[in-house]
This record gives structure tokens, C-alpha cells and sequence, in this order.
């Protein structure tokens, strides 16, 4: 019997933004515009010459890999594309090719910082993360390590724990099966590739869901709390191809709409940063509102600074990015494929935070009052927006204009 | 109604909602998957268990693995509940994720935590166990309570306790035997998370 199997079914995902967050994309720049690779040619990554593990070998690995990345890849309303470019490259102090010490891999981790490669570690045995300090309960970790001045991406890398998948299922050392590992990376690309946490469903964090519920549930949840996440929820692949549009007639904009609006306080002009907006598909019944919805967090693209008072988090908390458009405030887009749906707004769970979190803020900030009834039915038709769907809550006092900051 | 009617009530709800959120800073360890760890293995994994005020908090490279970021913190110690730390204690964490180098990874001066380090490495790198998992930050409820709540929200903290109680013999008092049997995820009191995580280190 595996161990710990029902611990596992809720492997914490821990990553958030590089730069500023977002509910959608993960990192935004000043003007509000989401930060992402290049599409020009593919991202080029390139693979430890080493074996992933004692039981899985580098050929094997390779191919995970590049499974992992498919994932993405073959969302064919998106362009975002991954080639491998080999094994890793030599770096000053670096030369066979499978990153087994800290030296190495301070190293490659140079030559990524300087663009020069995206590498993708295989640690055999889990001794690399004991060198960094970092816990035997770390699967991994990934993301993006360089940006260029246009805003793109450049470089980014990904770091596998092998001891997860080395055949030994102990307390000491415990083992995940192979989808687990590899939703767990499929996750972790989706940060490598600029995408941030979603929150759907939420009741899947903590407490059985049901079926309809977990086949809602994004790769990009916070928490994988199932095997179901290796394959993409239709907001994964809403906004990976958001940020990524695909022309031609399967493109972006021939299979996806946009529904946009504001979340305001009870005075319809105060807006709402930190809530997340969710659309639910309501066309045939059945719970499908419970299996094809996406989301994002109002104000996604706006500085965690400066909003309405009420929302403000203290100086101390303020992100490093984000615009400072006013109306970004409580603005939120959501990319949907053509259907009806209804929009809900509720709270971040405030079990994300830190590194969980998503959002602008590392924190979760709750809605003052209890959420307004759902909105809707709103019709999506590919390739336009449907605009002026706000949310106003209710029972909050009229005005804050008496207290907003600068 | 009058102006300053509408300012008072809005005055009163402003400093109600902000009770819920001023405290409550930005914690980031970002990029990682991690499995759950309960509390019993947070401590066991642990070295050093303290809990203190970040007195200093700033990004560097590595001293000899140059090109790696790394935050390094230094606390006023005020409980060491496992290990030998007083005075101060100050430790150097890896960090891999673009934000955590300018905002060295959520430590800010003045923050008071309870932080479960694990030992450090050879090259003198250390974090919390669990990364996020054993970083607690403390602040105090709306009675003035202090309270406790990791990185994830306590979610996990307590699963399978029970059993690893049993087996290990570890006795528990009456109230910490309910806390661990009802608590599912949000913040512990303090004192209460203290009692469990001392009693689990004096059973190493």
C-alpha cells in the first residue's frame, strides 16, 4: 500500500508570481500588459544528461519531458511552442552535461540568468536540493529566470526531485506515481510558461468533490488534488491561449470570446481588487457549470497599491509590478470558449497565500460582504468581447472617495 | 445623512475589515512543489524551531556558488522550542523565483514568526521545512489573541497526527487531543501550536 496516499491526494503546488502576479497570466508589467515568451521561434529548452532517478533512465526522462510540455503545446488555439535543443550546455564549471552538484548547478544556473539556456535538471537523488537547503518534501520547482526589456521571457528553468520517483515508498522518502509527477511538472511548465494559479471549484483544496467538480479543476490550482490535472481544464487552455493567441480558423479568436466587466463596492464606482470572478458555462445543465469555467482575479493587472482602502494592503505588502491604471482597479477579462455563462464572484480561499496565492497580492484580501447572486447568462461569441458585465456588491458603505489614497 | 455620519460608519467598517488584513504580510517561497507534511513531521524534520522578529532581511548571491540568489534573515529570538539558538539567529535561503529578489522573498523587518529551519546544508543553505509549510506568521485576532497560520493556510497540519501519536506513546493533553481531532485548515492559537510543536521536539 502506498504510503501517505491520502496526503498525496493534495500535493501543495507553491508557486506564484515572478514579478507581479495575476489571476491569469504571471507577471504583469507597469502598463498592465502580461508578461510572456517570445512566440517567434520556440522556447528552447534542453534536457539533464543524466538519469531522472535510480529506476528512471535520461531517454525516459527526455520523453516525460517533452510529454510535459505537450501538455501545452498542443492546445491548438495557442502558439506557444517548446523545442528541445539538446542536453544542457556547457557553462563555466560545467561540462558533462548531467547537473549532479550544487557547482554545476550554479553553473547552469548562471548561463540561464544570462539567457544563454532554459535547462530542465534532473536530480537522481534528491542531494542537490540537501546542497540548497531545501527540504526532502520538495518535488520541485520551475519558472521563468530571465525577462528582456520588450517584456518577454528568455530564458527559464525547471529543477526535478528524483527521489519521488526512484521506487522506494518510505516516510523518509516518499514516492508519487508517474502522473502524479507528472501533472506536478505540467503545472509547474504552465509557470514556466507565464501562467499564474487559478481558483476554481475551491471545495476540491480540502474535501472531496465529486467528479464534476475535479474534472473542473485547473492544472493550475493552486493544490493538485488529483490525477485529473495532468489533463488541462478549459481554463488552462483559455488562458494559455490568451496569452499565446493562435491565429487561422483554429485560433484564439475563432474558438474564444472574452467577457469583461468591473467589480464595484455598493456605491457602482469604487472598485474591487481581489475577487475572484468565475465564469460558468450553463448551456446544457447536467453540472456543467461545474466542469467548464475559468476565472481571474479582479484588478489582475493593477499594482497590490493604491486600490480602494479597503482592499489596500499595508505599503509593506505592495507588489513590485502591476499598472497604476485606474481602471484596472476591478477590471476582469475572462477568455471563454463561445456558450452562455453565468459570472459569480467570491473570495480567495485564504488557504492560498504565499506561495500559493493568486492575485496581485501574496495574500488573500476577503470580500467585505458576502458575494452578490450570480450574473448572467452572458453570451460568449468567438472573437468579440462582451463588455459592461459588472458586479456590484451589496451592503457595503456608499463611498470611499473619502478615504482613498493617491 | 450627514457627512461625518456616513465618514464614522464607513471609519468603523474601514477599521474592521483592515483588522482582518493588516496583519496578515506576504509570505513567498514561490515556485515549488511540495508535499504535505503534518506537524509531527515538520518538527521531526526541523533543526532548529524558533520563534522571533526578523530583525534583517536582504538578497545576496551565494557566497561561494555565486550565481545563486539567496535571501538572508536574521531574527531576534525570543522561544527556541527545539535546537540551541538565543540571542539572534540568522540563516541563508536559496530562492529561485524573480520576485523573491526584490522583495527577499517575504521576510520584512518586525515581523514576528515561528520558523521550523531545517539543518543546513554544507553549504550553509537552509529553509523552512516544507518550505511554506513550516513558516508560520503570528498576529493576533480581533480578541487580541496571538494566532498562528502557515504558508498553506494550516491545511494538513494535522493529518494523520493521531495515528503518529499513538504510535509514538506521545502524550497529549486533553485539548490538544481535540485540536488535532477538529482543526481541518486556518489559523491555531499560538500557545496552543507551541504546546504541540514542544511536546513533539522533546519526543525527538
Amino acid at each position: 500500500m502506498r504510503l501517505f496516499k491520502a496526503a498525496l491526494a493534495a500535493i501543495t503546488g507553491v508557486l506564484c508570481a515572478g514579478l507581479a502576479a495575476a489571476g491569469g497570466p504571471l507577471g504583469i508589467d507597469s502598463d498592465g500588459t502580461p508578461f510572456a515568451w517570445s512566440t517567434a521561434t520556440a522556447i528552447q529548452y534542453r534536457t539533464d544528461n543524466g538519469p531522472l532517478s535510480a529506476t528512471v533512465t535520461q531517454s525516459v526522462a527526455q520523453s516525460r519531458v517533452r510529454g510535459m510540455f505537450d501538455a501545452w503545446q498542443d492546445v491548438i488555439s495557442a502558439s506557444i511552442r517548446y523545442n528541445r535543443a539538446g542536453f544542457i550546455q556547457n557553462a563555466p564549471g560545467f561540462s558533462d552535461g548531467d547537473v549532479s552538484t550544487a557547482a554545476e548547478f550554479n553553473a547552469v544556473e548562471g548561463s540561464c540568468f544570462d539567457g544563454d539556456q532554459s535547462p530542465i535538471v534532473y536530480d537522481v537523488d534528491g542531494s542537490l536540493f540537501d546542497d540548497l537547503g531545501e527540504d526532502s518534501s520538495v518535488i520541485g520547482f520551475a519558472g521563468p529566470c530571465a525577462i528582456d526589456a520588450n517584456g518577454h521571457y528568455f530564458a527559464g528553468r525547471a529543477v526535478m526531485n528524483g527521489r519521488f520517483q526512484d521506487g522506494i515508498d518510505t516516510a523518509a522518502n516518499l514516492e508519487l506515481t508517474t502522473t502524479e509527477f507528472n501533472a506536478a511538472f505540467i503545472h509547474e511548465f504552465g509557470h514556466f510558461s507565464g501562467l499564474d494559479h487559478s481558483q476554481i471549484n475551491v471545495e476540491c483544496a480540502s474535501n472531496a468533490c465529486g467528479a464534476d467538480n475535479l474534472a473542473g479543476l485547473p492544472t493550475m490550482f493552486p493544490f493538485l488534488v488529483g490525477d485529473q490535472q495532468a489533463t488541462l481544464s478549459i481554463d488552462d487552455v483559455a488562458w494559455i491561449s490568451k496569452l499565446y493567441p493562435a491565429g487561422g480558423g483554429s485560433g484564439f479568436d475563432a474558438t474564444h470570446g472574452t467577457i469583461r466587466g468591473t467589480v464595484y463596492f455598493s456605491d457602482g464606482e469604487s472598485q474591487v481588487q481581489f475577487a475572484n470572478v468565475i465564469a460558468r458555462r450553463v448551456d446544457t445543465g447536467g453540472n456543467e457549470d461545474r466542469r467548464l469555467a475559468a476565472s481571474v482575479v479582479s484588478g489582475y493587472r493593477f499594482r497590490a497599491c493604491h486600490p480602494n482602502p479597503i482592499t489596500n494592503p499595508p505599503p509593506a505588502n505592495c507588489g513590485t509590478a502591476g499598472s497604476d491604471v485606474a481602471s484596472h482597479i476591478g477590471l476582469y477579462e475572462i477568455p471563454l470558449p463561445p456558450g452562455n455563462y453565468m459570472i459569480e464572484i467570491e473570495s480567495i480561499d485564504p488557504q492560498f497565500t504565499s506561495g500559493s496565492s493568486l492575485g496581485p497580492s501574496d495574500f488573500p484580501i476577503p470580500l467585505p460582504v458576502a458575494p452578490p447572486a450570480p450574473i448572467g447568462p452572458i453570451t460568449v461569441t468567438a472573437g468579440q468581447t462582451s463588455t459592461g458585465n459588472d458586479v456590484t456588491l451589496i451592503g457595503t458603505p456608499p463611498r470611499f472617495d473619502a478615504f482613498e489614497g493617491p | 445623512m450627514p457627512n461625518d455620519t456616513i465618514r464614522r460608519k464607513c471609519q468603523r467598517f474601514l477599521v474592521l475589515v483592515v483588522a482582518c488584513i493588516v496583519a496578515a504580510p506576504a509570505f513567498a517561497q514561490r515556485g515549488a512543489m511540495t508535499v504535505p507534511r503534518n506537524l509531527d513531521q515538520l518538527t521531526d524534520r526541523a533543526s532548529d524551531i524558533v520563534r522571533g522578529t526578523v530583525v534583517s532581511a536582504h538578497v545576496e548571491k551565494h557566497p561561494e556558488l555565486t550565481n545563486l540568489d539567496t535571501v538572508v534573515v536574521t531574527l531576534r529570538v525570543r522561544d527556541a522550542l527545539k535546537g540551541s539558538a538565543s540571542g539572534t539567529y540568522t540563516f541563508r535561503q536559496y530562492i529561485w523565483d524573480m520576485r523573491d529578489r526584490s522583495d527577499a522573498a517575504g521576510y520584512r523587518k518586525g515581523q514576528d514568526l515561528l520558523l521550523l529551519m531545517i539543518s543546513p546544508s554544507r553549504y550553509g543553505l537552509s529553509s523552512p521545512a516544507g518550505l511554506d509549510q513550516g513558516r508560520f506568521r503570528i498576529e493576533r485576532d480581533k480578541s487580541g489573541r496571538e494566532i498562528a497560520v502557515n504558508g498553506t493556510g494550516n491545511v494538513h497540519l494535522f493529518d494523520g497526527l493521531r495515528t503518529a501519536v499513538d504510535k509514538r506513546g506521545v502524550a497529549l493533553s486533553a485539548g490538544q487531543s481535540g485540536l488535532i481531532a477538529k482543526h481541518r485548515q486556518g489559523p491555531i492559537a499560538l500557545d496552543d501550536l507551541m504546546d504541540l510543536v514542544r511536546t513533539f521536539a522533546s519526543d525527538d
